[in-house]
C-alpha cells in the first residue's frame, strides 16, 4: 500500500529545551485509511502534527507527504491537507454556513462552487438546522463536526486531527467518532489520541509514541496478534464438570488458571502453544460439556499499557 | 488567485470589525470626540462661569473661536481617542494567534503575507473613514456653533490628523503581529504612542521625522508654509511596519 506520510528521523527540540520533544520518530502512514496516533500527554503527538501540518518548523530529519518534502510556504502543499487542532477556534462571529462559505472560497472555489460545497459539507456533517446560526451558539459537538466539515471542504488528500474528542462529552464523542468513520476511503485520515477505545474503534492502523520515540506500528489487528498473551476464556455447563476440569489442568505445564469466576476461568496459555487442539481434545475425551471457550484479544489499552509503562 | 484570496481576507477582516463592533466603536468613538469637541469650546467659558459661581471666584476666559474648537478636537483625537484606538485594536493579529484561528487560517492555502496585508488594509480603510466622518462633523459643528470657517483649511489639518492615526494604528498591528500576547501587544503600542508624542523635543531634524506630522496641523491653522517631509517619512516608517510584520509572521510558528 502507497505511504502518504513518511518521516525519517524526525527530531525536535524546543528552545531552551536540551531533551528533544521529537527523537528521530519514523513513521509511515498508508494511503487511505484511518491512522490513529496515540500516546500520552506529552509524548509529542501534538508537535508531530503540528511539523506534519507546516505549522511549526524542525530541527533534522526528512518529511515526506503525498511525494513531497513539507514546507510552511508552499501554497500547494495545504491544498493537499485539512486539518483540526486539538479545541480548535473557528470564526465564530459567523454562521457556519458562513465559514464553510469561506473555506471553500480559500481554496479557490467560485461563489456558488463554495455555497454549493458548503451546504453539502454542513448536511454531511448534521449541521444543516444550524447552517444559519453562529458558530459561537454550537455545543462542543457541533462545533467539531463543523471543524472536520471545514477541514474536509477542499478535498484534501489528508485530514489531520488533533485529539477530535477530547473535550467532548459521551454523545458529542459519539457523533463525531461516526462522522470521522463514515469518511474513511475518501481520504487519509490522521488522528492524534490518547483515547484508546477511540481508535480501537475506528483505526485501521496504529501507531504509539513516548516520550518522542516510536514505540509500536502497525496495523490495529497485527498488534493485537503482536501483543496476543495466550488468553483464553472457557466456561461449563455444570458443578461436576468444573471439578472435573479443575483435577485435568492441575499440573500442566503448557497453561495455568489466571483467574476463576463461578462457572469460568482464565486460562493462560505459554507461548510455545500454537493452537489449543490438544487441550479442547482432553476435554472433550474427558467428558466435559463446554458452555464457551473464547481466545480473549488484548484491547489496545492493554498494549499500550504494557508499551509506555516503565 | 493571490488576488481573490486577498480580497476575500479583506472582506472578512471588514466584516469582523463590523459584526465583532470593534470597528464601530472606533468609528463612533472619534467620530463622538470630533463633535464634543466644538462643543465643549463654545461652553467652556459659561461652564468656567458656573462653576466659579460656585466656588466665589472669578473667571473670566476670552470669548471662545473656532481655532479653540479645532485645537480641542486635535487634542482630543491625538490623546484620548488614540488612547481608546490602541485598546481596542491591541489583539488585531495577537489575539487570533491566542484564539487559535490563525492556525485555522495558516494551515490553508493563504500566503501569510496577504493575511497582514489584508489587515493593514482593513485598519487604514477605518481610520479613513473615521477621518472622513471627523473632519465633517468638526466642520459642521464648529460652523454652527462659530460662523464660518474655511473647510478647505479643516481637509489639509485632517490630512495630518490621518496621518498621524494612520502611524499609530499601523504601530498597533505592527506590535499585535509581532506578540502572542495581547497585553503586551497593547503596552508595546501604548510605550510607542508615548515616544512618538514625546520625540519631537529630542531631534532637532524633528521637521523631516513622522514625530513631526501633527506640527504641520498647527502650521496649517496658522496658514503657514507647509512641510511635507514628515508626511513622506511617515509613509516609510507605515511601509516599514507592514514589511515587519510580513517578516515576523512568516517565521510565525505554532506553539
Amino acid at each position: 500500500m502507497r505511504k502518504i506520510i513518511s518521516c525519517q528521523n524526525l527530531t525536535k527540540y524546543y528552545k531552551g529545551e536540551k531533551k528533544p520533544a521529537l527523537d528521530n520518530l519514523n513513521l509511515e502512514v498508508p494511503e487511505n485509511c484511518i491512522f490513529g496516533f496515540l500516546g500520552p500527554n506529552g509524548a509529542g503527538k501534538t508537535t508531530t502534527i503540528k511539523i506534519l501540518t507546516g505549522l511549526m518548523n524542525y530541527n533534522s530529519g526528512d518529511v515526506i507527504i503525498d511525494g513531497e518534502i513539507i514546507s510552511k510556504h508552499k501554497i500547494e502543499f495545504r491544498k493537499k491537507i485539512g486539518y483540526l487542532g486539538q479545541e480548535q477556534k473557528m470564526f465564530d462571529w459567523m454562521t457556519g454556513l458562513e465559514l464553510l462559505k469561506f473555506t471553500a472560497r480559500i481554496f479557490g472555489q467560485s461563489k456558488v462552487e463554495a455555497k454549493n460545497s458548503a451546504e453539502k459539507y454542513l448536511e454531511i456533517s448534521g449541521l444543516s438546522a444550524a447552517a444559519s446560526k453562529k458558530v459561537k451558539t454550537y455545543s462542543g459537538g457541533m462545533k467539531q463536526r463543523l471543524g472536520i466539515a471545514q477541514a474536509l471542504i477542499g478535498n484534501p488528500k489528508i485530514l489531520f486531527l488533533d485529539e477530535p474528542t477530547s473535550a467532548l462529552d459521551p454523545i458529542g464523542r459519539k457523533e463525531v467518532l461516526d462522522f470521522i468513520y463514515s469518511i474513511r476511503n475518501k481520504c487519509t485520515v490522521f488522528m492524534c489520541t490518547h483515547i484508546l477505545a477511540d481508535a480501537e474503534r475506528i483505526c485501521d492502523y496504529v501507531s504509539i509514541i513516548n516520550e518522542g520515540k516510536l514505540i509500536e506500528q502497525n496495523s490495529m489487528s497485527n498488534i493485537k496478534s503482536k501483543y496476543s498473551s495466550n488468553l483464553v476464556e472457557i466456561s461449563f455447563l455444570n458443578d461436576e464438570d468444573i471439578s472435573k476440569f479443575k483435577s485435568l489442568v492441575q499440573n500442566s505445564s503448557d497453561y495455568k488458571i489466571i483467574e476463576n469466576n463461578d462457572s469460568s476461568f482464565k486460562i493462560i496459555f505459554n507461548k510455545n502453544v500454537t493452537d489449543y487442539n490438544d487441550f479442547l481434545n482432553l476435554l472433550i475425551n474427558a467428558g466435559i460439556k463446554i458452555k464457551f471457550f473464547i481466545e480473549k484479544e488484548p484491547t489496545l489499552e492493554d498494549v499500550f499499557v504494557k508499551l509506555t509503562t516503565k | 488567485m493571490d488576488i481573490k484570496i486577498y480580497f476575500l481576507l479583506l472582506q472578512k477582516e471588514i466584516r469582523e470589525l463590523i459584526l465583532t463592533q470593534k470597528g464601530i466603536a472606533f468609528i463612533a468613538i472619534l467620530a463622538f470626540f470630533s463633535a464634543v469637541s466644538p462643543i465643549s469650546a463654545f461652553f467652556m467659558p459659561e461652564i468656567m462661569k458656573s462653576i466659579s459661581e460656585t466656588q466665589n471666584l472669578q473667571i473670566i476666559l476670552p470669548e471662545p473661536t473656532w481655532l479653540d474648537s479645532i485645537q480641542q478636537y486635535i487634542k482630543n483625537i491625538t490623546q484620548i481617542c488614540t488612547f481608546i484606538a490602541i485598546i481596542i485594536f491591541m489583539g488585531f493579529i495577537s489575539k487570533e494567534k491566542e484564539s487559535g484561528t490563525l492556525v485555522f487560517l495558516f494551515v490553508k492555502p493563504v500566503k501569510r503575507d496577504l493575511y497582514i496585508l489584508s489587515k493593514y488594509t482593513a485598519i487604514t480603510i477605518f481610520v479613513s473613514i473615521s477621518a472622513i466622518i471627523n473632519t465633517v462633523v468638526v466642520y459642521l459643528l464648529t460652523y454652527y456653533l462659530f460662523g464660518k470657517i474655511n473647510f478647505i483649511t479643516i481637509i489639509k489639518l485632517n490630512f495630518f490628523i490621518w496621518v498621524y492615526l494612520m502611524i499609530i494604528m499601523h504601530s498597533v498591528v505592527f506590535f499585535s503581529s509581532l506578540f502572542k500576547s495581547q497585553i503586551i501587544s497593547g503596552v508595546s503600542s501604548f510605550g510607542f504612542y508615548l515616544l512618538f508624542s514625546l520625540a519631537g523635543g529630542f531631534f532637532s531634524f524633528s521637521e523631516y521625522l513622522p514625530v513631526g506630522v501633527l506640527d504641520q496641523a498647527s502650521v496649517v491653522l496658522q496658514n503657514g508654509s507647509i512641510n511635507f517631509w514628515p508626511v513622506l517619512s511617515s509613509f516609510v516608517l507605515i511601509i516599514s511596519f507592514v514589511v515587519l510584520s510580513i517578516f515576523f509572521i512568516n517565521k510565525w510558528e505554532a506553539k
